[in-house]
């Protein structure tokens, strides 16, 4: 407790937005070993400083938010130059999500880039790609304690650049092709985030979470869909989300770190943070809500369509990501449309989401390393030769595909609920769409693991042997977190704006 | 000092898990692991038969609550009832039989083809530990939400068992069809009680009763579109044609253990929650009278389809598992029945009521045991010969005498031959049905269906003994070395045929607890239907209500001993001679082998004529897609985009060669543009 009052929660969330940076910085100047052990003291240092907050911000509880501001552009006038820290219940799930699967994916891939991984023998630029990862880190915890939407467009663009190069790691045409395709995509959708600011500067003076709402009607309608179009491009949502698939070029763990917990989550957290921001005048301008959720709706089930087609397994997971960020932009929809059950669903599925799809990434990366291989017809049997990849393997797809006690069958079944509580015709629909959606991914995993795992050992299969101990031991841990992860972030579901 | 009922249900789910756990460490010694597991269940029956104990013991049954979760307004809300109780005790008898059997069963010593060698155990005991608690989760539960966890959290354990021949790709094939199939009747489910909630405000199952008849009297449509999902999706797990037809493809697959468990126990969890949701929020919510009527017609109707293609359909089958498969199939029919009738007659004839849904009970529990038993038998066949073709089979009474009996009895259960258990439930079904005919002619319908079903059950009972232990064996294929099963699996057979004879002689033994969980579930009053329900104890008998036959197993018994002693006594004081002769065969002298009728020689009037009446239903083969040349938007959007942007950005380009002089005439030929513009415009 003393030590919880002469260190202020403002050095926790210092630490944890700035020790990444500085492992970033260091990882960067070193080769190999060195490069691992500066990378994981950065993460874990973000982990720890995370985890202070964590205690503070229990204490503080969830209907309290912290919050403090420093002005660092006095010459806007009132809060438009105001620039600082936002800890509330939101910021604790993106936190958590982002430093938790961070810290793994480091450690993971340290095991990863080596010669002896079958699919890229190399250890090369591991400096680089240390440095790139804590950077992204970095940004996305700045992102999650923003409390204006200009600085969350600051770290926002980060983001972006950061995947931009992660992406390109492997500097091979195609990879480069994928992250440049990453970089326009979604700056493109940047552009539009930029008109929101300046809609937002112009009617309402300041950038905070509630600027639009305070706008004219009509402007607060473009403002919102601006925001909306930007949040689908980040959140490779239908039409924009043709980036995301290419982005597997990224090696394995970057992909789990994309698509789980970084990049795409930083999309549905804007959208978030506007809903929850300016609840009021959201969930009165009528259609808007339902609308976000029948696109969102669409993306699902395009992204399922997508499914069939897939013969590499990341691949498969990309649309599988595409479809869940769908999920996620459906509950905040639900939310905005004034079910606030289905806004609470969609942050505790960013965190269920998050964690089941990081072990995926990871197992397939394990896959990858052990034969060499992530095409789906070229692979079966493995559990003989894997049972520990094919066990978390399974765990995953059940999180995923929302069998309890798992993750993602809580929050499923809130968003579920949210629909049933909307009622109405739409509500109908949408329920038969959520239960084909659902029915048809379930099977289609199903087919895949069973696939990949079970038969007869094909000749890529044959020769695999185990994945090493510390990737093991990360999957392992993520198992764990599949099972766990409602506990965590059931405290920290923000209660309705009033 | 007697250990609070409460806390010996929570104990009896850490026994279970701390099964699963056991099995885990121990997974690479397979006996071992067995026994030691097989002990946690017994550890975990002896804790769940106390606190079923208590609940019947106190009125309201055991209610506790482990907590709640505030966002939803769900609470882990615990509740054992006498129906609860019921099938807890039938999870708990079977669970532990199946699991001391497995142990030989699995044996990679003794067993023959069945690809044990060298296996890590743990995938097979830390699921069945897991099965067994998500079923005992199912029937203590009573939030909604919780329940419908464990159900779904039930659902699982059971994909990993079924798929337990991991590199055979008809398990992988028959798991998918399940694990599909049954998580689509959840879905129905899972809507139905989300509906309840939004309607009731609250998971909790009085909330959901209330809403239910706010739904009822405002929007009917709705309400009886709830129970239609709940219905179907309970249905599916139940194994009502056609949802139930993953049973068919699953059983042959699984372990014979697993079958039994999946057979004998699981699939009745889904009458178990028709039962809870047509009973017990349904009747009490007030629906109208009619809409009752409807209800339990069209239940009951569906049910005696089951029944008649099920039975139709395991009749003509020639693998024994398969034909159990069906079998099961049949008989959920029977049970579906029996709660429709309840349904239908609960305002018109509550004694009736009561009749029908005690009789569902006693199937419930009949079924339980003899299925159990004959999957058991399969297995025991299957461990010693290698397979389940019954056409492969012959004259394996005299090499194992008690599984041939036990099965013998199985069988005779199943075909409901009193004074076993399978009659009793038949027996107070057609009761039911038949009393009430007169107010509701199609009862009389559904009753001749259930009698033909009884003897399509006598006919594949009699195929799958006949076939298998009777007869001769198939010329070429050496019999002769098969023995009888090891201990272990002898008295798990034993044990539940002899619980099929108790049932059927000691009526009282399930009569008296299903009334009173009519009582409870239903909410209405315990309408007698038994007004001499004799002494309760070995000597009971049973009079219905109104002009109906009265039935006293125990003294038939007694009379048919006597008449067999007199018989026997006969015999001797005459000093009857036995001869011991070769059977007449037309004079001619053929081999044993050729005279047999193998199993695909039975019925085949049936076959040739009834065999397309149960429609196969295999999976849907995916289509060859053309529509990602549309969906791509790359392709027609993203990447015209992009090449009408290099377009452009060539274009701009072309001018800049690189030469100085091209740039230097450019500026020349601009400024003298200017030039020419400025004279144009200043004139």
């Amino acid at each position: 407790m003393a030590m919880m009052e002469t260190v202020g929660w403002q050095w926790y969330a210092a630490g944890a937005l700035l020790l990444p940076v500085l492992g970033a910085m260091l990882a960067a100047t070193q080769k190999g070993r060195g490069a691992d052990t500066f990378g994981t003291l950065g993460a874990s240092g973000a982990l720890l400083a995370m985890l202070g907050l964590l205690a503070t911000f229990s204490h503080a509880g969830v209907a309290a938010p912290l919050r403090a501001t420093w002005s660092l552009m006095p010459w806007l006038p009132g809060e438009a130059g105001e620039f600082g820290l936002l800890i509330d219940g939101l910021c604790m799930i993106l936190l958590i999500v982002a430093v938790v699967i961070g810290l793994l994916v480091v450690l993971f891939s340290a095991e990863y880039l080596s010669p002896r991984n079958r699919e890229h023998v190399t250890e090369d630029g591991k400096g680089r790609y240390y440095f790139w990862l804590l950077m992204f880190l970095a940004a996305m915890v700045g992102l999650a304690m923003s409390p204006n939407l200009l600085q969350m467009f600051v770290f926002w663009e980060l983001t972006t650049i950061c995947s931009w190069a992660l992406i390109s790691f492997y500097n091979t045409r195609e990879a480069n092709a994928a992250g440049y395709k990453a970089l326009v995509m979604t700056g493109a959708g940047g552009v539009l985030f930029v008109g929101a600011l300046l809609l937002a500067y112009a009617f309402a003076g300041d950038f905070g979470f509630d600027a639009l709402a305070r706008a004219p009607r009509e402007v607060a309608v473009a403002g919102f869909l601006m925001l909306l179009v930007a949040a689908w491009a980040k959140a490779a949502q239908v039409p924009f989300f043709t980036w995301l698939p290419d982005a597997i070029a990224a090696p394995t763990p970057i992909s789990a770190y994309l698509h789980a917990a970084a990049m795409v989550k930083a999309g549905v957290f804007l959208m978030a943070r506007v809903i929850h921001g300016s609840y009021i005048a959201v969930s009165a301008l009528p259609g808007l809500g339902v609308g976000v959720a029948v696109a969102a709706l669409v993306t699902m089930l395009i992204g399922l369509y997508f499914y069939f087609l897939q013969d590499d397994l990341n691949r498969l997971l990309a649309f599988s990501t595409i479809t869940h960020l769908g999920y996620v932009l459906f509950g905040l929809g639900l939310g905005a449309a004034g079910v606030w059950l289905g806004f609470q669903a969609a942050m505790l599925h960013i965190m269920m989401h998050g964690f089941a799809k990081t072990l995926l990434f990871l197992v397939v990366g394990g896959v990858a390393y052990a034969t060499g291989s992530r095409s789906i017809s070229r692979l079966s049997g493995l559990g003989a030769r894997m049972p520990w990849s094919s066990f978390a393997f399974g765990v995953g797809l059940m999180a995923v595909c929302g069998i309890p006690p798992l993750s993602c069958f809580w929050s499923k079944v809130l968003l579920a609920g949210a629909v049933v509580k909307l009622g109405g015709g739409v509500a109908m629909l949408l329920d038969v769409s959520l239960v084909i959606e659902a029915t048809l991914a379930l099977f289609w995993f199903l087919r895949v693991g069973q696939r990949v795992f079970f038969g007869e050992p094909s000749a890529a299969a044959d020769e695999a042997v185990e994945v090493p101990r510390p990737m093991a031991a990360v999957i392992g841990a993520l198992v764990v977190l599949c099972l766990l992860a409602p506990l965590i972030a059931l405290p920290f579901l923000p209660p309705q704006p009033i | 000092m007697p250990l609070p009922g409460g806390m010996s249900l929570q104990l009896m789910f850490a026994a279970l898990l701390g099964g699963a756990v056991i099995a885990l460490i121990l997974g690479r010694r397979p006996r071992i692991c067995g026994w030691a597991v097989t002990a946690a269940v017994a550890v975990a029956g002896a804790l769940g038969l106390n606190a079923g104990a208590t609940a019947l013991g106190s009125p309201g049954g055991l209610v506790f609550s482990l907590g709640r979760v505030g966002l939803i307004d769900a609470a882990l809300t615990f509740r054992l009832d006498t129906l609860g109780v019921i099938f807890l005790w039938l999870a708990l008898a079977v669970g532990l039989l199946c699991t001391a059997y497995s142990v030989a069963h699995l044996d990679p010593q003794s067993a023959r083809s069945s690809g044990n060698e060298g296996r890590d155990l743990a995938g097979y005991y830390a699921p069945l530990m897991l099965l067994l608690t998500g079923m005992a989760a199912v029937v203590c539960i009573s939030d909604l939400l919780f329940f419908f966890a464990a159900w779904e959290f039930m659902s699982l354990p059971a994909y990993i068992l079924i798929i337990y021949h991991r590199r055979r790709p008809q398990a992988l094939r028959a798991g998918l069809k399940y694990f599909v199939m049954t998580h689509l009747g959840n879905f129905g489910i899972q809507i139905g009680i989300l509906m309840l909630y939004r309607h009731g405000g609250s998971f909790s199952f009085e909330a959901a009763r209330l809403g239910l008849s706010q739904l009822l009297a405002s929007r009917p449509f709705t309400a009886n579109a709830i129970m239609a999902l709940v219905a179907l999706g309970f249905m599916t797990k139940a194994g009502i044609f056609p949802m139930g037809d993953w049973l068919p493809d699953a059983h042959p697959e699984a372990p014979s253990p697993i079958s039994a468990l999946l057979s004998g126990v699981m699939i009745k969890l889904g009458a178990y929650g028709i039962i809870r949701f047509f009973l017990g929020l349904f009747i009490p919510a007030g629906p109208g009278a009619g809409t009752l009527v409807v209800w339990g017609l069209v239940l009951a109707g569906w049910g005696a389809l089951s029944i008649l293609l099920g039975g139709i359909a395991a009749a003509v089958n020639s693998d024994a598992k398969r034909l159990l498969a069906y079998s099961s199939i049949s008989q959920a029919g029977c049970v579906l029945l029996s709660i429709g009738v309840a349904v239908a007659l609960v305002t018109s004839a509550p004694a009736a009521a009561a009749l029908a849904f005690v009789g569902a009970v006693v199937f419930v529990v009949a079924d339980g045991l003899h299925k159990s038993l004959l999957f058991l038998s399969a297995g025991s066949v299957r461990h010693r010969t290698g397979t389940t073709d019954l056409n492969e089979l012959g004259a394996l009474a005299e090499r194992m005498p008690l599984t041939a009996a036990t099965a013998a009895v199985g069988v005779l259960s199943v075909a409901g031959i009193p004074p076993m258990a399978g009659f009793l439930g038949k027996w107070l079904i057609l009761q039911a049905a038949l009393l009430q005919a007169g107010a509701q002619p199609l009862l009389a319908a559904y009753a001749v269906a259930a009698v033909v079903g009884s003897v399509l059950s006598l006919a594949y009972g009699l195929k799958y003994v006949g076939a298998t232990f009777v007869g001769a064996a198939p010329e070429g294929r050496e019999l002769t070395e098969v023995t009888e099963v090891p201990r272990g699996m002898r008295v798990p057979q034993l044990l539940l045929a002899a619980g099929c004879v108790l049932v059927g002689v000691w009526p009282a033994l399930l009569i008296e607890p299903g009334l009173s969980a009519w009582g409870e579930v239903a909410a209405v009053g315990v309408g007698r239907p038994f007004p001499q329900l004799g002494i309760t104890g070995v000597a009971s008998q049973i009079t219905g209500p109104g002009p109906s036959a009265a039935f006293a197993p125990l003294l038939v018994l007694v009379l048919i001993a006597v008449a067999c002693l007199i018989a026997w006594g006969l015999s001797r004081a005459g000093r009857a001679r036995i001869r011991q002769v070769a059977g007449w065969q037309a004079g001619l002298d053929l081999p044993a082998h050729q005279l047999r009728v193998p199993a695909r020689g039975y019925y085949w009037p049936v076959r040739r004529y009834l065999q397309r009446v149960y429609p196969q239903i295999g999976l849907p083969r995916i289509p060859e897609l053309t529509l990602p040349a549309i969906l791509d938007v790359d392709r027609w959007a993203f990447d015209r985009l992009a090449g009408l942007a290099r377009w452009i950005a060539r274009q701009v380009g072309r001018p800049h060669t690189g030469r100085s002089q091209a740039y230097v005439a450019w500026q020349v030929l601009g400024a003298a543009a200017v030039m020419v513009l400025l004279a144009v415009l200043s004139r």
